[in-house]
């Protein structure tokens, strides 16, 4: 007989799997939203050369 | 008279039973492994070696006034020692190659697929929701999160978690690439990933630390502890005014605090409470566990492919990558990667995934925290 706690275990995994995903989501736009307002400076770098150059 | 002397005097070598000279022998073997195999040492030996101190007949090293009962109820029970692990991962953690390629993040998540089949296969074993999941969190790849959840949720079971969790770490690069072979084709390993090679601003790596603690605290509050010391520990590293904390919470901190994590849990490593059948049951899952976390890693780059493109396709092996030991995963990726095709270098990619796989497990180990009381 499968016990109950094994039905909890699996709402868990849903929520569990769930919610960790949208965390990854929410740092992955954290670190877009970041380098959108501080690039880094090779970035910069780059641009202004390739500006020079055209 | 000489008689009770006699047994008085050698109490120890008379009152030894094959339960001690087993966990002796256990404890030999961790200091073997540690030293001669080289197996995650600083936490092996110490672990082995306390196992021996816990199981002398009448040690004075445990006990009421026992050491290592004293610092097993200050720095364990209190949960002191791991946090204290956590500022210095967190010192010693680059997030630099995550910010150059952050979609790898979401192999962070899938590769803690581990800690749930294994806390749902656990209950089959009989084993309660706040055991099992403490029996999951092994998955987690991530020493420091597997004592944190073991000691809120099974201070029974902490001695074996803590030995498989640090054990199979060691044993990532014999037990991930069967795994990744039996789920991958020689074709898929050898698919090279394009990326990107961006310098990253100072500012970003300072308010990433800060910013991530901010929105899982508020989340999930049950995590602040274990995301804000880590966090904590890659704040000092990277804001650049304090190098010489950073310097000392990365070896001084750390190598402190592992000595006393490993030798403290060997306390809870008795006979009496570790030769249970419950013992090799949790060393079974947590094989279990590491063998799901590659499985859900690799299945979930496979799918990812389904979707994209023909050149951002993703090497499914990434996903193994997604797991807590770091660097063992990304340099045994990356070795896989040399081995299917020499030219294809994989390295960075693992290492974000790795990284990535940093932050899950200690996120992994907040859900399951907040989580599990309110099933239970």
């Amino acid at each position: 007989m499968i016990p109950d706690n094994f039905y909890k275990a699996l709402t868990a995994t849903g929520v569990g799997m769930t919610s960790i995903f949208i965390f990854m989501l929410l740092f992955y736009l954290v670190i877009i939203f970041l380098e959108k307002l501080f690039p880094g400076k090779a970035n910069i770098d780059k641009c202004e050369k390739k500006t020079g150059e055209n | 008279m000489n008689s009770e002397l006699f047994t008085s005097f050698f109490h120890g070598i008379l009152s030894i039973g094959i339960g001690e000279i087993a966990m002796m022998m256990i404890g030999f073997t961790l200091i073997f492994l540690a030293i001669k195999k080289k197996y995650e040492p600083a936490l092996l030996l110490p672990i082995g070696f306390g196992t021996l101190l816990a199981n002398i007949p009448s040690s004075s090293a445990i006990g009421e006034d026992g050491a290592l009962t004293v610092f097993f109820h200050a720095g364990i029970l209190t949960e002191v020692f791991p946090l204290l692990i956590f500022v210095a991962v967190g010192a010693m953690i680059d997030f630099s190659p995550l910010f150059k390629n952050p979609s790898l993040l979401l192999f962070g998540a899938a590769a803690q697929f581990g800690i749930f089949m294994t806390m749902m296969l656990a209950t089959l074993f009989g084993f309660n929701l706040k055991e099992a999941a403490s029996i999951g969190i092994i998955g987690a790849a991530d020493g420091p999160t597997s004592i944190y959840v073991a000691t809120r949720f099974a201070q029974n079971l902490l001695g074996p978690i803590s030995v498989a969790a640090y054990s199979y770490m060691a044993l990532v690069p014999i037990i991930q690439p069967p795994v990744i072979n039996a789920l991958t084709t020689k074709q898929e390993r050898q698919i090279k990933m394009v990326g990107h090679n961006r310098e990253i601003s100072k500012t970003t790596l300072i308010l990433f630390p800060i910013i991530v603690t901010v929105v899982a605290g508020l989340i999930a509050p049950s995590s602040v502890a274990l995301i804000g010391f880590l966090m904590f520990g890659n704040l000092i590293r990277e804001c650049g005014v304090l190098s010489s904390l950073s310097k000392t919470a990365q070896l001084e901190l750390g190598n402190l605090v592992t000595i006393l994590l490993g030798i403290t849990i060997a306390s809870t490593m008795t006979a009496n409470a570790f030769l249970k059948t419950d013992t090799l049951i949790i060393i079974g899952l947590g094989l279990f566990a590491f063998i799901f976390d590659t499985a859900g890693g690799v299945l979930f780059a496979k799918l990812l492919n389904v979707f994209l493109p023909k050149h951002l396709k993703v090497n499914p092996m990434i996903g193994a990558a997604g797991i807590s030991a770091f660097p063992m995963s990304a340099r045994v990726i990356h070795k896989m990667g040399q081995e299917n095709d020499p030219s294809n270098y994989l390295l960075m990619y693992a290492v974000s995934a790795n990284v990535a796989g940093q932050i899950g497990s200690v996120i992994a180990g907040g859900i399951i925290l907040s989580l599990i009381p309110l099933l239970n």
